[in-house]
C-alpha cells in the first residue's frame, strides 16, 4: 500500500514537470502545445547522446538539454506559432500538431534516434537500476531525485514570475497583452521566452525519464496525453494545479495497475477516465478559475 | 447547383474512363487510397470544417467502422454494401452518447476531450481480444461482394472507391444546401447568434457529429476491407485523426472541394516522396517534409490550397484590370 503510494508519487513528480511547461504556455499564450511531448523526447535524446559520447550523467546534462529545448521552443514560436495565433485558437492547435509530426520524424532520422528503441544503459551509469531501500520500502532513485528537481523548479519558477522584471512582463502579457504593449513590453519576445521556458521544462523531464523509460522517436505521444490529463485536472494555466495534478495522476495509475485485476493492460485508461470526468464536471479544473 | 453536380459526375466518369488506360497496380493502389481518404476527409470536414468543432478523435469512428465491417464480413458473410453501412451506423450510434457528453466543451477543450475518448477507445481495442483480436490484428478471410459483384482485385477496389467517394461528395454537397447544413455553418460562425435565432446548438452539433461519425465509420470500413487487414495501430491511433484533419486543412477547411484536393495532393505527395530513392535510406524523411508542409500551409494559407487559388486568381484579375 505504502509502496504503491510512493511509486505513484515519484513518477507523478516527473509528470508534473511536463505538465508545468504545458500549463505555463497555455496560461500565458492560450496555446495548447501539441508538440510538447516531443520536447520531452528531445530531452531524452540529448541525455542519451551526451551519456554515450561524453559519459555525462543524466542529471548534469540537464544544463545542456534545457537550453537546447528552450532555443527550439523559442524559434518554433517566433517562426510559426506567432503567425498562427493571429488567425484562431484552433489554428495553433493544428499548427503544433504539425510541429509534432515534424519534430518526431526529424528525430527518427538515422543521425538522431533512428527507428530503434534505445535504452540508457552502461557500466559507468550510476543510476542504472539504482534502488534505495528505506525499511521495507524501495525507491527508484532517479525518480526520487526527479521529484525534488520538480519541487526546486516550481520554487524557482515562482520566484522568477514574482521577483524578476521579466517575470512581471510575462504575467502582464498573460493578463492584458494590449496593455502590456502600451507600457513598452515587447510582447512577442516575452511570448517566445514563455514558449521556450515551457519547452525547457519538458526537456528537463526528458532527462529524468531517460533513466527509466525506453527512448524512441514517437514516445512524445504518450507523454502529451498524460500532460493534457494533468493540466485539465489541475486547471489550465495553474502552476500549483499542474504539480498536484501530476501527483494525482501518478498515484491513480500506480493504484489502478496494482489493485484492479487485469489493471496493467488498462493502466493508462484510469488517467483518461479521470480526465474526461474532470472535463465534463469541472472544465476549469481543480485550481482553475472559471471564465 | 446543377453545374456543380454535373462537374462532380463528369470528373468521376473521366477518372473511371482514364485511369484504366494508364494505371498499373501501384497506380491503382495510390488512387484508391486517395479516394478512401476523400471520404474520410469529408467525414471530418462535416464536423470540423462546417460546424467548427475541431475533433482530434475521429480515428475512433474509423476504427469502429473498420472492425464492425471486418467482423460482419468474416462471420456473417453479408454483402459489402450492407457491412459498410453497418460500420458507419455503429460508429454513428456510438457518437450519440459521446456527443451528449462532449458538446458541453468548446474550442480547444472540445479537441482535448475527443482526443481522450479516442485514446480510451484505442486501449479498449488493444485489450478487447474477443472482438478485435488485440494487437495481432484481423485478416479478411472471405472475398466480399458489393451488391452481388465480388470485389477483391485492386482495379475492382478502385471502381468501388470511386463510386463511393463520388456518392459521399455529392451527399455532402447537397446536404450543405439544406436547412440543417446552413444551421451547421451558423453555429460555426457564432453559436450565440445561432441560438438567439432559435437553433438548438446541441441538436445541430449532435446531428453533425452523427453524420461525421457515420461517414468516418463508412470510410474506415472501406479502408479495412481494402487493406484486407486491420490492427489497432493502423486504425485507432492519433495519427489517423491527424491525417483526416491535415487533408481537410490542406485542401481547404469548410469547403466541399477541400478534402478532395487535400487528399489528392497529400497522398500523392506521400507516394512521390516514398518513391524517391535517396529518400528511402531515411524512411522518416518524407514525414519531415510532410510535417513542414502542413505547418507552412497553416501559417501562410489558413484557408488551404483552395483559398490560395482564389487569392491567386483575384491577384491576376486585378492586374488584368489595371493594365
Amino acid at each position: 500500500m505504502l509502496q504503491t503510494l510512493i511509486d505513484g508519487l515519484s513518477i507523478g513528480g516527473v509528470y508534473a514537470i511536463i505538465a508545468l511547461g504545458l500549463t505555463l504556455i497555455f496560461g500565458v499564450l492560450r496555446v495548447i502545445n501539441m508538440a510538447h511531448g516531443d520536447f520531452v523526447m528531445i530531452g531524452m535524446f540529448i541525455t542519451y547522446f551526451l551519456f554515450n559520447s561524453l559519459g555525462l550523467d543524466p542529471f548534469i546534462s540537464i544544463f545542456i538539454s534545457a537550453p537546447v529545448c528552450f532555443m527550439i521552443g523559442y524559434c518554433l514560436y517566433r517562426v510559426f506559432v506567432e503567425k498562427a495565433r493571429k488567425v484562431s485558437e484552433e489554428n495553433t492547435l493544428l499548427l503544433t500538431a504539425g510541429a509534432s509530426v515534424l519534430i518526431a520524424n526529424i528525430m527518427a532520422l538515422p543521425f538522431f534516434l533512428g527507428p530503434n528503441f534505445l535504452r540508457l544503459t552502461g557500466e559507468n551509469l550510476y543510476w542504472e537500476n539504482k534502488i534505495w531501500h528505506i525499511g521495507s520500502i524501495s525507491l527508484n532513485a532517479p525518480l526520487v531525485i526527479g521529484f525534488f528537481i520538480t519541487a526546486l523548479l516550481i520554487f524557482l519558477l515562482h520566484l522568477f514570475l514574482i521577483k524578476t522584471d521579466t517575470g512581471l512582463a510575462i504575467r502582464a502579457s498573460a493578463q492584458e497583452p494590449e496593455a502590456a504593449k502600451i507600457v513598452g513590453i515587447n510582447v512577442a519576445v516575452i511570448a517566445g521566452l514563455t514558449f521556450g521556458l515551457g519547452a525547457a521544462f519538458a526537456g528537463v523531464s526528458g532527462n529524468i525519464l531517460a533513466t527509466t523509460y525506453p527512448i524512441y522517436a514517437n514516445i512524445g505521444t504518450m507523454f502529451i496525453v498524460k500532460a493534457f490529463i494533468i493540466v485539465v485536472l489541475g486547471g489550465m494555466g495553474s502552476v500549483p494545479g499542474a504539480a498536484i495534478g501530476g501527483l494525482i495522476l501518478g498515484i491513480a495509475e500506480s493504484f489502478g495497475a496494482t489493485y484492479i485485476p487485469g489493471g496493467t493492460g488498462f493502466k493508462d485508461i484510469f488517467g483518461l477516465l479521470i480526465f474526461l470526468f474532470v472535463l465534463l464536471v469541472r472544465p476549469q479544473g481543480l485550481f482553475g478559475r472559471g471564465k | 447547383m446543377m453545374k456543380q453536380t454535373i462537374s462532380i459526375l463528369a470528373v468521376t466518369i473521366l477518372l473511371a474512363l482514364l485511369v484504366p488506360q494508364f494505371a498499373d497496380l501501384h497506380m491503382y493502389s495510390v488512387i484508391t487510397t486517395i479516394l478512401i481518404w476523400v471520404i474520410l476527409g469529408h467525414a471530418w470536414n462535416l464536423l470540423g470544417g462546417f460546424t467548427g468543432q475541431v475533433s482530434f478523435g475521429h480515428a475512433m469512428y474509423l476504427g469502429i467502422g473498420a472492425y464492425t465491417s471486418m467482423n460482419v464480413v468474416n462471420e456473417l458473410q453479408l454483402d459489402l454494401f450492407l457491412s459498410l453501412l453497418l460500420g458507419g451506423l455503429l460508429a454513428g450510434l456510438v457518437s450519440i452518447p459521446i456527443g451528449l457528453m462532449i458538446f458541453r466543451l468548446k474550442g480547444a477543450y472540445f479537441g482535448l476531450g475527443t482526443l481522450a475518448i479516442a485514446e480510451i477507445a484505442l486501449i479498449v481495442a488493444r485489450n478487447w481480444k474477443s472482438v478485435t483480436n488485440g494487437g495481432e490484428g484481423m485478416m479478411l478471410d472471405h472475398t466480399p461482394a458489393f451488391l452481388g459483384i465480388e470485389i477483391s482485385s485492386k482495379p475492382e477496389y478502385f471502381f468501388l472507391s470511386l463510386f463511393l467517394a463520388c456518392l459521399v461528395t455529392l451527399f455532402c454537397y447537397y446536404f450543405m444546401k439544406t436547412k440543417t447544413g446552413y444551421g451547421f455553418i451558423a453555429i460555426r460562425e457564432s453559436q450565440e447568434a445561432a441560438e438567439a435565432m432559435g437553433l438548438s446548438s446541441v441538436k445541430y452539433k449532435s446531428t453533425a457529429l452523427f453524420l461525421s461519425a457515420f461517414l468516418a465509420g463508412f470510410g474506415g470500413a472501406l479502408y479495412g476491407m481494402y487493406n484486407k487487414f486491420i490492427d489497432p495501430e493502423m486504425t485507432m491511433v492519433v495519427h489517423m485523426s491527424a491525417e483526416m484533419i491535415f487533408i481537410t486543412v490542406l485542401g481547404g477547411i469548410g469547403t466541399i472541394l477541400g478534402p478532395v484536393i487535400g487528399s489528392a495532393l497529400l497522398i500523392s505527395l506521400q507516394e512521390f516522396l516514398k518513391g524517391i530513392t535517396w529518400l528511402q535510406t531515411f524512411p522518416s524523411l518524407y514525414l519531415v517534409i510532410y510535417g513542414l508542409l502542413i505547418m507552412l500551409v497553416i501559417v501562410y494559407l489558413p484557408g488551404g490550397i483552395l483559398d490560395g487559388f482564389k487569392k491567386l486568381k483575384s491577384l491576376l484579375w486585378k492586374k488584368g484590370e489595371s493594365s
